[in-house]
């Protein structure tokens, strides 16, 4: 009693900070001086440290670039919680390692009939109810393998990827319609849809660009292909994407680059005809400026409900001249080299930055609908597509600083932000009034950003994370290939900007992220054995031989596996059932069989089936590669190959 | 301070497009498309220059004559030099950062020249592509040269 009596009064002087110099316990001052930390150092590291047990208000869903995978982290405590597998197998999740569920999630995502191991990972979208994030779904696009999977947020696990059938490049995915009925796709550089070759001679005619509505059924959780459709574009590259919103429902946005529809060929390392021509860089920034493309998605589904398509590949394709026809597809002049169209959350504007302009242009929908109901054109591109006014199209431009790029918006009415990338800073400014309000500073070349639910009708703000390109001198050195740097900046309403916390992020390069509310988010936190057809139930186990055909009903519980000794023949097909019984949280087993390239992460109550060939005899040990009890290391079995 | 937010405002004016409100397309006259992207990078390298003069006496040591020099190319390449060389410099980061700053300036230089060689042969289109590319490397110059003086000024 006496003991607990001298260390709670120990406790209480540390708090008070009268401890100093008694070599017992250290001052908040001794800490700071020690460190050489100053108050704003202190007030940071106090709005971001969460205690041991403490948890996080938001969750942060990043892309993990060429990870392929998904990357969760809190808000504030920028602490990384969860890699999500995505298009990457992932040995830890047991993510394509082996097992036959996701083997055939991978298998949905092969393109041209080869698997491809991996993802350029760019845009995460929350599912929306309303246009609200609900929490229910994640769905990610891959930039160099058009396709999107669906992430069920119960359970934190990719469960679907589709390939997109017409695409060889992407990059405008994946937005969301505000109640999840389509998940927009887009393309990014043009190419022949029916993904055959044509010469560059012919790229006006051949190559095109396409924006895919895919279909989301949220009854089943997964993307409907055979209700999904697409519209043919120009062969400008298609940018990002945005879905209108409130008044804007209905509609959706994409910009572009290469309104020249420039074909490249720099450098003497080039042959025949493309020689010694300009790079893209420069060629395809030779306008000033480029096209966003304004889509009505309700005609263009009832074109395709109409059968107002051209099947390509399978895949039902408006052509452009039944979107012009229907007065469903118009351009706007935008300002050159474009990245981020983001609708308000009130569904009343449409922001869009050129990266080569100091501008941010604040399109007014209403005056864009004004146009397109008049049929007010001022003129017509090179596909027949009208194209609006720009300056009957805007609300007005804002000169923000170097490099204007993404914009997230604000709890607080008309306020936005906008990341700057040359100037690397972030700008807070009113896109209502048309005014910039201040501007800070970050480390370094920002590309997106993410506020607090920003993408949806009703934004948190509270807190901003810039998601940096260059990290220099942020982190101890570590070799050429530097982290990316996540900067949390407290955004909130009435007090200047702060930076208050630095995260490193080492996997992938993250090109976007979206935030939401933690409470939102319902993780199941173990699984339903009946609800897998290969469950093992316990009595169960056991070994069937049908010729060369063994199946094995194994069960894993702390700490051993049954059956626990396997005796096979080499040419023995094995189809092989492992059910973790455990229904205790948090109580995962894994599973490898030494040199069979194989391993599962088997969360409470899950089942998961492997299949392979003995082809050589020999003594193969089992084990569970998932610390899980004080006799971990004796969790283990043998399967004996006989000759 | 009002030096610094000068350069800044001067940088900007430098890499901005020039009326981005007319949407207009065509290449009506390819040479005074030439002509207003030449002065776009003139104006950008007069800003460049300035950053030249500002980041020089932050980053080579005090004793450093080079910074003294009347020609802000020279400079620049002397300073570049003397990074590349491993010498000592009060800024290591803005050192390395205009150092990689003088590598893009110095890649600028020859698409110039070929502007230039196209324009004197009548060849417009060209010499306005060529002025593109040169742009683009200015605004790499930019970024970098941003940077620097950031690290300089303790931002």
């Amino acid at each position: 009693m006496g003991g607990i009596r001298k260390i709670f009064s120990g406790l209480l002087m540390l708090a008070m900070g009268v401890g100093a110099g008694t070599g017992f316990a250290q001052s908040l001052q001794d800490v700071m001086k020690a460190r050489g930390l100053n108050e704003r150092d202190i007030v940071a590291a106090a709005k971001t440290y969460n205690p041991s047990g403490k948890l996080d208000d938001y969750l942060v869903f990043s892309s993990g670039g060429q990870s392929g995978q998904v990357i969760v982290y809190g808000v504030p405590s920028m602490r990384i919680i969860k890699y999500i597998a995505v298009f990457t197998p992932e040995p830890w999740q047991g993510y394509g390692i082996g097992d036959e569920e996701s083997k055939n999630i991978l298998a949905g995502g092969r393109i041209d009939g080869h698997r491809i191991d991996w993802g350029d990972t760019h845009h995460p979208a929350f599912s929306e109810t309303n246009g609200d994030y609900d929490g229910q779904f994640l769905f990610i696009n891959d930039k160099a393998n058009p396709r999107i999977a669906v992430i069920d947020l119960k359970t934190f696990s990719t469960v679907q990827i589709v390939a997109n059938p017409i695409m060889m490049s992407e990059h405008g995915g994946a937005f969301v319609t505000p109640n999840t009925d389509y998940i927009l796709e887009t393309t990014q550089y043009a190419a022949p849809l029916d993904r055959k070759f044509a010469p560059l001679d012919q790229y006006d005619e051949k190559y095109r660009g396409a924006m895919t509505f895919w279909k989301f059924d949220r009854s089943k959780g997964r993307i409907d292909p055979a209700q999904s459709f697409s519209i043919e574009l120009p062969p400008y590259w298609q940018d990002l994407a945005d879905a209108g919103k409130l008044v804007s429902d209905g509609w959706v946005f994409t910009n572009s680059f290469n309104s020249e529809r420039y074909r490249g060929g720099f450098g003497k390392g080039n042959h025949g005809k493309y020689i010694d021509q300009l790079p893209f860089e420069a060629g395809t920034s030779q306008r000033d400026t480029d096209y966003l493309h304004v889509i009505n998605l309700k005609a263009a589904e009832a074109l395709y409900k109409a059968g107002k398509v051209r099947k390509i590949s399978g895949h039902p394709v408006i052509p452009i001249s039944e979107m012009v026809a229907a007065n469903a597809l118009v351009l706007i002049p935008e300002p050159k080299s474009p990245h981020g169209v983001d609708v308000s959350p009130d569904g009343k504007f449409v922001i869009v930055s050129g990266k080569l302009d100091t501008h941010t242009s604040v399109f007014d929908f209403s005056k864009i609908m004004a146009q397109v109901q008049a049929k007010d054109y001022a003129g017509k591109d090179p596909y027949g597509i009208p194209v609006l006014d720009l300056k009957k199209s805007l609300h007005g431009q804002v000169e923000l600083g170097l490099g204007p790029l993404h914009t997230q918006y604000d709890s607080v009415k008309g306020i936005a932000y906008t990341s700057l990338f040359v100037d690397s800073a972030i700008a807070r400014w009113d896109y209502l009034n048309l005014k910039l309000i201040e501007k800070i500073p970050v480390q370094y070349n920002v590309g997106h950003i993410v506020t607090a639910e920003g993408d949806s009708v009703s934004p948190d703000g509270k807190y901003l994370i810039a998601l940096n390109k260059l990290a220099l001198d942020r982190f101890s050195p570590v070799g050429p290939l530097h982290p990316q740097n996540h900067q949390l900046i407290d955004i909130t309403e009435g007090r200047p900007m702060q930076v208050i916390y630095d995260m490193p992020l080492p996997l992938g390069e993250p090109h976007y992220a979206v935030m939401i509310k933690a409470d939102k988010l319902k993780p199941i936190n173990r699984f339903v054995r009946a609800s897998f057809p290969n469950a093992v139930e316990p009595g169960k186990q056991g070994i069937e031989r049908n010729g060369n055909k063994v199946t094995i009903h194994m069960t894993a519980i702390r700490s051993h596996y049954d059956p626990e000794v396997i005796e096979v023949k080499v040419g023995d097909e094995i189809t092989w059932h492992i059910t973790n019984l455990e229904r205790a949280e948090d109580e995962t087993h894994g599973f490898t069989v030494d040199t069979m390239n194989v391993n599962a992460s088997l969360e409470p109550g899950e089942t998961n089936t492997f299949k392979f060939k003995v082809t050589k005899e020999g003594v193969y040990p089992y084990y569970c590669t998932e610390f899980c009890s004080a006799l971990h290391l004796e969790m283990l079995g043998y399967l004996l190959v006989k000759p | 301070m009002k030096r610094i937010s000068h350069l800044s405002t001067g940088l900007a004016a430098g890499l901005i497009s020039a009326a981005l409100l007319v949407g207009t397309f065509a290449f009506a006259d390819e040479r005074e498309d030439y002509r207003t992207k030449s002065k776009q990078n003139d104006d950008t390298i007069g800003v460049i220059v300035g950053v030249i003069n500002y980041l020089c006496p932050k980053i080579a040591p005090a004793d450093a004559a080079f910074c003294n020099d009347a020609n802000p190319v020279a400079k620049a390449l002397a300073l570049a030099q003397y990074i590349d060389d491993g010498k000592p410099v009060q800024n290591k980061l803005a050192g390395d950062l205009f150092f990689d700053a003088v590598e893009q300036f110095k890649a600028h230089i020859p698409l110039r020249e070929k502007a230039k060689e196209y324009a004197k042969n009548g060849d417009f289109k060209n010499a306005f592509g060529y002025e593109e590319f040169a742009f683009q490397y200015l605004v790499k110059v930019a970024t970098q040269g941003l940077l620097a003086k950031n690290r300089v000024d303790g931002a």
